[in-house]
């Protein structure tokens, strides 16, 4: 019985970074289409043209609409220009992501920063 | 002896988990390389203002390579749309989940299709007006 009770232990608490880890590359992937989004806002923006935001914006939704599984429960997107720099911020929150009550809401953020190729 | 045969049961079971875990870095490793190549094949396509035969047949070709498949199992879809550029590639990354013959996985279950699928914008051409949904 001693054996058994250490093996469920060991099997449940493996089960557990099992899954963690899976919806952690759910995350990391989300991560990226949002960093590849601030990047391609970023250099639309640096580039002068107006559409950068729309642009973003397309592309959230986009993106939203291909994610299953997850909860997309806002997005947001914003354009600024600091410094001879274009900059984009990307966010979205998602719920239901990871499968652990504590972090079932969780927000992504991404920036990226071109420096501006018409003053 | 009751605890060696115990051992020898439970050991397989719990070794899937670590072989899981090497497997799963191997994935994402393999996952990287193929957003890279993506990666690389789209800015190519931003200065020739098209996926050109070519950069797709260098792209499929690097695919292969690297993710040791064949040229049939991987997907380039790609399309100018007013000034935007849509790209989609699917390739296949095998061998997923650890202990699959154990665990009565077939090979060809065994696997998933990794898929990038996004938008770019044409070097030198300005964004489309008025409402155009991406």
């Amino acid at each position: 019985m001693k054996i058994f009770i250490v093996f469920a232990g060991l099997l449940i608490i493996n089960m557990c970074i099992i899954s963690y880890h899976g919806d952690f590359v759910r995350y990391a992937g989300i991560d990226r289409s949002l960093r590849e989004i601030a990047r391609e806002s970023a250099e639309i923006a640096a580039g002068g043209d107006d559409g950068a935001r729309k642009f973003a914006e397309g592309l959230l939704e986009y993106t939203k609409r291909n994610l299953s599984g997850v909860h997309v429960r806002s997005y947001e997107c914003d354009i600024s220009y600091d410094d001879g720099f274009a900059v984009a911020r990307v966010a979205m929150d998602v719920g239901g992501l990871f499968r652990f009550p504590l972090l079932s809401e969780v927000r992504i953020e991404a920036e990226s920063r071109r420096q501006m190729m018409i003053e | 002896m009751k605890q060696f045969i115990v051992l020898s049961a439970v050991l397989p079971i719990l070794m899937i988990f670590t072989m899981q875990a090497v497997i799963d870095q191997r994935t994402n490793h393999e996952a990287g390389f193929i957003r890279d190549l993506v990666y690389e094949a789209k800015e190519e396509a931003r200065e020739e203002g098209d996926f050109t035969a070519e950069i797709q047949d260098r792209l499929r070709r690097n695919l292969c390579r690297a993710l040791s498949v064949t040229a049939s199992e991987i997907s380039i879809i790609c399309r100018e749309e007013g000034g935007l550029l849509y790209y989609r590639v699917e390739a296949p990354i095998k061998g997923v989940v650890a202990g699959g013959g154990m665990l009565g996985i077939r090979d060809e279950d065994n696997q998933y299709r990794y898929v990038i699928d996004s938008y770019t914008k044409l070097k030198n051409t300005a964004l489309p007006d008025g409402d155009d949904e991406i």
